[in-house]
């Protein structure tokens, strides 16, 4: 019985081993420069901004073909959004809670394409202890150097647990948050 | 025998722009203290738009008041006024003036300088007179702080003042504020 490996290590090496004939894989990797990932929320019909600084992004695909798997780390305590209050208030415990939780991860191993170089990724999410279903789309953009993706999304806090009790409602800060990212990408193997 | 001129009272307007603006900055103590002690909570955000919004209110209020100050004579002192409360009635009088619109400015410049925006009454958005600074964020709390203090200092004296005069001089100092003539 296949089973799908849990990391994208195990999945190359399951790939690389295997007697069947496959193409090539690809495995990119994001870089510092040129990429962001961003989220923000939405308080009393005004926007506030954060963005995470520490996140890896990895990329597998077939030789200059498809992407078939996104996996995403991310260290939640990384969160600034430019505000020292805010920014000590976004780790307690009714948000990220990253005393208990520090790390987030989106782990895809199912990717469409929905247009030339536009892809949806379907995967899940993990973040503060819950486990969600999310698709994520992005654009794929290649130069000589490296790679971008590009991509926005929107997700419901509530299903994350993220501003429980008081907040949890939908008056003050509202449920659904934007993320947006722009990953600037190396092929590492 | 005390008595009024009745040339000699505060108009209405006089009146109640003073006892209006004497309950809202009276508001504002308790507000301001209560929000204070609580954690940061949806309830405490609508306490701060609350007590931000009442405070851009009071230097409005202010404004008004200066300009109804400036272009209608106040009441001469009461007869048998002496001196040194001649004084110091017109000094604090000036520090209230000077206190009623630095205290708000300086609530304004701390909020405008959080990255967290609020709006008046719920409305719409105040703007900021400064760009979100954290270390000027922190500076302008601890003036707003301290010239809380010092307003609470001279409106103290100025109760007690209003009802030495009452209670004490037994004269219409206060009566006049109240009722006017």
């Amino acid at each position: 019985m296949l089973h799908r490996p849990a990391t994208l290590t195990g999945m190359l090496l399951l790939l690389a081993s295997s007697n069947v004939c496959t193409a090539q894989m690809e495995s990119w990797t994001s870089q510092p420069a040129d990429t962001s990932l961003e989220f923000i929320g939405h308080y009393e019909n005004t926007e506030l901004r954060g963005e995470f600084s520490d996140f890896t992004v990895r990329l597998v695909r077939e030789a200059n073909a498809l992407p078939i798997a996104l996996e995403v780390h991310i260290g939640v305590d990384s969160a600034d959004m430019d505000d020292a209050d805010l920014n000590e208030e976004i780790q307690q415990e009714d948000w990220f809670y990253s005393s208990r939780f520090p790390q987030a991860s989106y782990i895809s191993r199912t990717i469409r394409t929905t247009g030339t170089n536009r892809f949806v990724a379907s995967g899940t999410l993990s973040l503060k202890g819950m486990e969600k279903e999310v698709e994520v789309p992005f654009n794929w953009s290649q130069d000589s150097a490296g790679a971008q993706i590009i991509g926005t999304l929107e997700l419901a806090r509530g299903n994350w647990n993220i501003g429980s009790g008081e907040w949890a409602n939908d008056e003050t800060i509202a449920d659904r948050v934007t993320v947006h990212f722009s990953v600037r990408l190396l092929r590492s193997e | 025998m005390n008595h009024t001129d009745p040339n000699t009272g505060w108009g209405a307007m006089t009146r109640l722009l003073h006892w209006l603006m004497a309950a809202l900055i009276l508001a504002q103590f308790a507000g301001g203290w209560i929000a204070d002690q609580l954690e940061r909570s949806p309830a405490k955000a609508d306490l701060m738009t609350a007590h931000k919004s009442l405070g851009i209110s009071i230097l409005m209020l202010l404004l008004l008041r200066a300009a109804w100050r400036w272009t209608h004579a106040a009441p001469p002192p009461l007869p048998g006024a002496l001196a040194w409360e001649k004084t110091l009635a017109r000094w604090s009088h000036f520090l209230l003036y000077v206190l009623m619109a630095a205290v708000p400015l300086s609530g304004w410049l701390a909020a405008s300088t959080s990255r967290i925006p609020w709006n008046f009454f719920w409305l719409f958005p105040w703007p900021r007179i400064a760009q979100p600074d954290q270390d000027l964020h922190h500076r302008a709390e601890d003036l707003h702080a301290l010239l809380i203090w010092i307003l609470a200092v001279v409106l103290a004296t100025h109760i007690l003042a209003a009802l030495r005069h009452h209670f004490v001089k037994k004269n219409d100092v206060l009566r006049r504020m109240l009722k006017g003539r």
